[in-house]
């Protein structure tokens, strides 16, 4: 298999705080890689502030990066600018699942305006007739009923606004498709009936997904591979089953026994809280101060990821 | 007698679109030393419930029958000045949005400072020593420093500590936490709540988890009350209740709650969704969404019926699994 996404070095850093002494620069995606491969589904977990959303945006275009390549199909798509990329034809290949459709979408957008604006947009000279045939095809898609079609958002429940939200994303028939937190506002009914539909779909139209979500029982339900990032960086990745039977680094391993029901030892906690994102000094790891097994060589070098003798890549200098 | 009791519970709203009627014949208690979870989709009534018992309902809410006894005292004809004096010293009450529930021009030392002055708690000289331990209890590094920080200075992991060391400073009997960690990660989400656990259990208090998080209440609590549409559905221990759910609702709950051995294919999907309130509802609320349904559930009043030998285990079922 070819991959259909590949990220190789890519960084995000915006600077803070003024100018003068006050400056910093917040790394909030510093020096990934990795790749999605034509059909398949990586999920990408971590906690609020590790740079899962940063990392959205860069893949999808909607900014720009400080560094590094966003390979699609084979194409940098990282040198158009984000500004122009709206207007690039590979803009409807990426298409993106926001996370809070309530704020997401145009309040006075009806269902049908929703579904049919990235179609007017990307699909130019599509005849009004064809767009009614092609919204009614997705809605039917999503399962969405065909009379719900003229209404507007808050005259929708958060079930059917999340059909909607997918919807418009799968209205221009994407190749990759970026789900940001699909779930996290549904209740665990609407939930389990979205989560049938994501993977229903992604094996009736063959779309690669990069599934983000900081609910591991979720992510592990749709996904093939895990991506684990801890501010800015990736401390860990493998196949779905490696994370969770044998975790190889401590923050992951803390990660999966804070799932409640998760039968735990309490030394895998972390106490403390994550260092400071604005410039960190790239020679101390990280997790660094938190971390239980932290030691001399953690403050003098920063551990790179890399297969360590291991079932998959870890950037841990003592992998568990 | 249980520290707390609420008794046949009714509460309407009047609003514009009809009256909404929000609780019906609800029915819970709990005692001393006892961490009592409620659970339930968004829309059954578990946030109003927590309110009234607080007493802090919406003017716009009209308690139409019930009692609510809390250590002797009855919530609902006791006057406001007597209830003032029991939030925050005998009964308290962790918020969902914490940083929202904080004042932020204030500091939270002195947020906390005004708990304490307002119930006379402890030594009046004492009162900086006073806040210092209360943020030492939830575990705040650098206690000192941080009770000058406004609220804005703390993460949401830090605001939500804030508001337990706030519902916890005059150590009440009773803690109400209303989803005390939606919207945090899952490493603070289980450091905040081992910390609500280990307040109730070593100082033999009791404490109400509102959550939508069955596997929270799996973990955390000791008998867990399931909402839906305003109804009490089922109560019972926690190991009963995952063991062997008795009301076909809480069977669903649980088999769409993904865990970690779960396979999508077992995931199931609750039909239907919560009924509009404002409407005509039939005796049971469930039985529109219910495969179970039969006859009865739509004609004749609800009963409350109790496991074969363990009387804690109670669900509101005619066909009962």
């Amino acid at each position: 298999m070819s991959a259909l996404l590949e990220v190789a070095n890519l960084a995000k850093i915006y600077s803070v705080g003024g100018t003068g002494a006050s400056a910093g620069l917040l790394h909030a995606v510093d020096d990934i890689s990795f790749s999605i491969d034509r059909g398949e589904s990586l999920g990408l977990v971590g906690e609020s502030g590790c740079g899962k959303s940063t990392v959205v945006r860069l893949v999808a275009r909607l900014i720009d990066p400080t560094a590094g390549v966003v390979c699609f199909s084979g194409d940098d798509i990282g040198l158009v600018p984000a500004r122009r990329f709206g207007r690039d034809p590979r803009r409807r290949s990426i298409q993106v699942v926001f996370q809070d459709p309530t704020d997401s979408f145009n309040p006075r957008f009806s269902a049908y305006d929703t579904i049919a604006e990235p179609i007017r947009l990307l699909d130019r000279g599509t005849s009004a007739e064809e767009r009614r045939r092609r919204v009614a095809e997705t809605a039917r898609l999503v399962g969405l009923p065909e009379d719900l079609l003229p209404r507007l958002p808050h005259q929708l429940s958060g079930g059917q606004k999340a059909r909607v939200n997918i919807a418009r994303a799968i209205a221009v028939r994407p190749e990759l498709l970026i789900l940001d937190e699909p779930t996290s506002a549904l209740d665990v009914s609407v939930q389990a009936v979205i989560l049938h539909l994501l993977a229903d779909l992604r094996a009736e139209l063959g779309m690669s997904y990069l599934f983000v979500s900081h609910d591991l029982n979720v992510v592990r339900l749709l996904c093939q591979r895990l991506v684990v990032m801890y501010l800015g960086k990736i401390v860990e990745t493998g196949t779905v089953e490696e994370i969770f039977t044998a975790p190889r680094h401590p923050y992951t391993r803390a990660l999966i026994e804070a799932i409640p029901g998760h039968e735990g030892d309490s030394t895998a906690m972390l106490s403390g809280e994550p260092m400071s994102p604005i410039d960190p000094d790239p020679a101390i790891c990280r997790l660094y101060g938190r971390c239980p097994l932290g030691h001399d060589r953690c403050r003098q070098e920063m551990p790179r990821l890399e297969d360590r003798g291991g079932a998959h890549p870890v950037a841990c200098h003592t992998p568990l | 007698m249980a520290l707390l009791e609420v008794e046949n519970l009714a509460i309407e709203f009047r609003t514009r679109g009809g009256t909404v009627h929000a609780l019906e014949n609800v029915g819970l208690s709990v005692d001393s030393g006892e961490i009592v979870g409620v659970v339930g989709e968004s829309g059954s009534g578990k946030s109003v419930s927590a309110f009234a018992v607080m007493g802090i309902l919406d003017p716009a809410a009209r308690v139409t029958a019930g009692r609510i006894e809390f250590d002797g005292t009855d919530i609902l004809t006791a006057g406001e000045r007597k209830l003032r004096k029991m939030r925050g010293r005998d009964m308290a009450m962790v918020f969902q949005n914490a940083r929202g529930a904080l004042n932020p021009i204030r500091t939270i030392g002195q947020q906390i400072a005004d708990v304490l002055r307002c119930h006379k708690f402890g030594d009046r000289g004492a009162i900086g020593d006073q806040v210092v331990a209360a943020l030492k209890t939830v575990r705040i590094p650098d206690p000192e420093t941080r009770a000058g920080a406004y609220p804005y200075e703390l993460s949401g992991g830090m605001c939500q500590r804030v508001g337990i060391a706030l519902a916890m400073a005059c150590q009440p009997r009773l803690l109400i936490a209303d989803e005390p960690t939606t919207g945090l990660d899952v490493t603070t989400q289980s450091t905040i709540m081992d910390l609500i656990r280990d307040l109730v259990r070593a100082n033999r208090k009791a404490a109400i988890l509102i959550t939508h998080d069955l596997l929270l209440a799996e973990e955390y609590c000791d008998r867990i009350v399931v909402m839906h549409a305003g109804h009490v559905v089922e109560t019972a221990s926690t190991a009963a209740l995952f063991a062997a759910p008795r009301h076909p609702y809480t069977a669903a709950l649980i088999a769409s709650t993904p865990r970690q051995d779960t396979r999508l294919a077992a995931l199931r999907p609750i039909a239907g969704s919560i009924p509009d309130l404002r409407a005509d509802l039939p005796p049971c609320r469930f039985a529109a969404r219910c495969p179970r349904r039969i006859e009865r559930c739509v004609n004749e009043p609800l009963p409350r019926i109790a496991a074969d030998g363990d009387a804690g285990h109670v669900t509101a079922c005619w066909r009962p699994l």
